[in-house]
């Protein structure tokens, strides 16, 4: 089970020597301060220039899709350990900080973050057991691990409310999160999106990006260099599903709505790691970039085929997937380097004639 | 007299379950390539027989005769198209395309179909009484043909010349290449029998239980299972896994509750993967499944 460095960012000197330094190492930190500014103006301005509900909708869906897709990316992407079972953590975060407001009246923006927590701790749990499997193994666990949240869910009634799910009480307050404009949830949402796209970029540029990139080339090359693999594996694990947990309780509070199949079926896990691989596995801008294509994706084949293309979208996703993975193996993100890579040589060598 | 039931029940369940396995043991434990979409295509199998059965009358055991070669070649084209492209690549690259495929597969039946409940009566529907059992026709007949095949694959592994090339291939093929086996056309054929499998489970598990688009899901989820739990590449693994499995769920639902069949087979896979990864029978594949093996 030897490792291709298909999915890297880092590992290419040999084949472009001198071309780009900077991007072989990670694009500068003053960059990606400039990339989190421009992220976090454009999320502000947004409910500034429109008041349309329906632009808000589809900006919310890129903004959950990008933030569950960047969360998956920390593990997937830049650990190399695929998950397929993150809609159990997506779904944890959002029932916990669900129940909590129902059953005991904790404010959301208590129970969100202990609902990230609870993602998170689960997380570690599960990868301390889980990390050692390699390859399908994992993925299997992963698998196994929301499949039993989701029977779980739909059969403690008591605690869950079953298959029809929980709906939150419309309250308008901003105590209770709910807002009667939907351009709030573009600044709360988007906001967060803003703080992961920070982190991402922070581990990006820090030490524990690379060892997990190390880890994911190859753990015996990287424990050899002093490199605690498992370590590295369960703080990005942790990181991982506790951001998920998060993106579970925004989307809940977003829709005021929230039901066991929606939240911890495969659909979810899958969403999440389909953007992350359209946009660029391991990489900062990848699942964002995955997340607006997916997005729109979706709302202009919904819209041209209407309701008899119900599952068509899906479709053509899968068919995506499949493409993408075989042939671009860096998604959106790799084609946009290799545009630029270009560029930038045919200038170097007009410079040099 | 309830336990006999329930135990000859879970008997039979397993059955079918074995056949969905062999399929993927083929694939997964002989020439390893992991295909999440494996319970998709026991889907497409369904609604074939389904199709066949209100379009022109044909009972899903006659049909079968037709699905399975059309399955075999089936396999062999998705084996061409996607799977051929992967070989020698990221292990990732092939989980990824087989849950594209996955997705691709059941929204397209979703597209076609609908998410309708979908059932064919036959006379498999009907119940035979031994003593004081129990046996549903339809599950007697999935259960005795799937032995049938299980066996005739270990024969045909163990004793012709495909069986003792595709042994070869899977423990090394660079060797096997140099010996003029042809590797892909190995994997295709491999990839064809595994297809052909979930198109023959499809038509006898046709009779006996509904279709819907997701139905493979979980077909997937316990055909790995069982893999795993059987010992990888095993025919005769996952032909005994297959039974334990139908027997444990069997025996949850009735001991247990109904709700919570699944989840025991799910806890009995978790626990297998993290104490027992060479599976229950011990065929060492363990280097590949732990990194401490």
């Amino acid at each position: 089970m030897t490792r291709t460095s298909e999915s890297s960012t880092v590992e290419e000197p040999q084949t472009t020597p001198s071309t780009r330094p900077d991007a072989n190492e990670s694009p500068g930190r003053k960059i990606w301060a400039i990339s989190l500014a421009v992220l976090a103006a454009i999320v502000a301005v947004i409910p500034l220039v429109t008041e349309n509900n329906y632009y808000f909708d589809v900006v919310i869906g890129i903004l959950l899709l990008a933030a569950g897709g960047s969360a998956w990316n920390l593990l997937g992407g830049y650990t190399g350990q695929i998950s397929l079972g993150h809609a159990g953590f997506f779904g944890l975060g959002g029932y916990v900080s669900v129940l909590l407001f129902t059953q005991h009246g904790v404010t959301p923006w208590i129970g969100i973050p202990v609902g990230g927590l609870v993602a998170g701790l689960v997380g570690l749990l599960i990868g301390g057991l889980t990390l050692r499997l390699r390859g399908p193994f994992f993925v299997l666990a992963t698998i196994a691990f929301a499949q039993v949240l989701l029977i779980l869910a739909i059969n403690l009634d008591d605690l869950t409310g079953g298959s029809p799910g929980v709906s939150v009480p419309f309250k308008a307050g901003v105590a209770n999160m709910v807002f009667d404009n939907r351009g709030s949830y573009v600044w709360l949402i988007g906001g967060f999106l803003v703080v992961v796209f920070g982190l991402t970029a922070w581990i990006e540029t820090h030490r524990l990006g690379s060892q997990a990139r190390a880890v994911r080339e190859s753990r015996d090359a990287a424990e050899s260099l002093g490199i605690n693999s498992t370590s590295v594996k369960l703080q990005m694990t942790a990181t991982s599903s506790a951001l998920t947990g998060i993106v579970g309780g925004l989307s809940a509070y977003y829709i005021a709505f929230i039901d066991p199949s929606s939240s911890f079926g495969i659909g979810r896990s899958i969403d999440f790691v389909l953007v992350a691989i359209i946009g660029g596995m391991g990489t900062v801008w990848g699942p964002i970039l995955g997340a607006i294509l997916i997005q729109l994706l979706h709302n202009e084949l919904s819209g041209a085929l209407g309701s008899s293309g119900a599952g068509l979208y899906l479709v053509v996703y899968g068919v995506l997937m499949i493409v993408v993975v075989l042939f671009f193996p860096k998604g959106i993100v790799g084609g946009l380097d290799i545009v630029r890579r270009r560029i930038r040589t045919n200038r170097e060598g007009r410079a040099r004639v | 007299m309830v336990l006999l039931q329930v135990l000859v029940s879970g008997l039979l369940l397993g059955g079918v379950y074995s056949l969905v396995s062999v399929g993927l043991t083929v694939v997964f434990g002989v020439v390893r390539i992991s295909n999440f979409a494996h319970g998709a295509f026991v889907m497409l199998g369904m609604y074939s027989a389904y199709w066949a059965h209100e379009l022109f009358a044909l009972d899903p055991y006659v049909a079968a005769v037709v699905i399975v070669p059309l399955f075999f070649l089936l396999g062999m084209g998705v084996y061409q198209l996607a799977f051929r492209h992967t070989i020698g690549k990221d292990p990732l690259v092939q989980i990824f395309v087989s849950v594209g495929l996955l997705v691709a597969l059941e929204n397209l039946a979703l597209f076609l179909f609908g998410a309708d409940f979908r059932t064919v009566r036959t006379f498999a529907g009907q119940t035979a009484q031994l003593g004081p059992v129990n046996l549903p026709v339809g599950l007697l007949i999935a259960f005795v043909v799937s032995l049938a095949v299980a066996l005739a694959l270990m024969a045909l592994i163990q004793r012709t010349k495909l069986g003792r090339a595709t042994r070869a291939v899977t423990q090394d093929r660079v060797a096997a290449t140099l010996m003029g086996v042809s590797t892909h056309r190995m994997y295709s054929v491999a990839f064809g029998i595994s297809i052909a499998c979930t198109g023959l489970a499809g038509s006898l598990l046709m009779p006996i239980k509904a279709v819907y688009p997701t139905v493979g899901t979980q077909f997937t989820l316990v055909a790995f299972v069982i893999v795993v739990l059987g010992g990888m590449g095993s025919v005769s693994g996952a032909l005994i896994g297959g039974l334990v499995v139908g027997l444990v769920e069997s025996l949850a639902g009735y001991y247990v509750s109904p709700a919570y069949q699944q989840l025991a087979y799910f806890v009995v896979f978790i626990i297998v993967l993290l104490a027992r990864p060479q599976g229950l029978f011990g065929s060492a594949v363990a280097a590949e499944i732990g990194e401490e093996a």
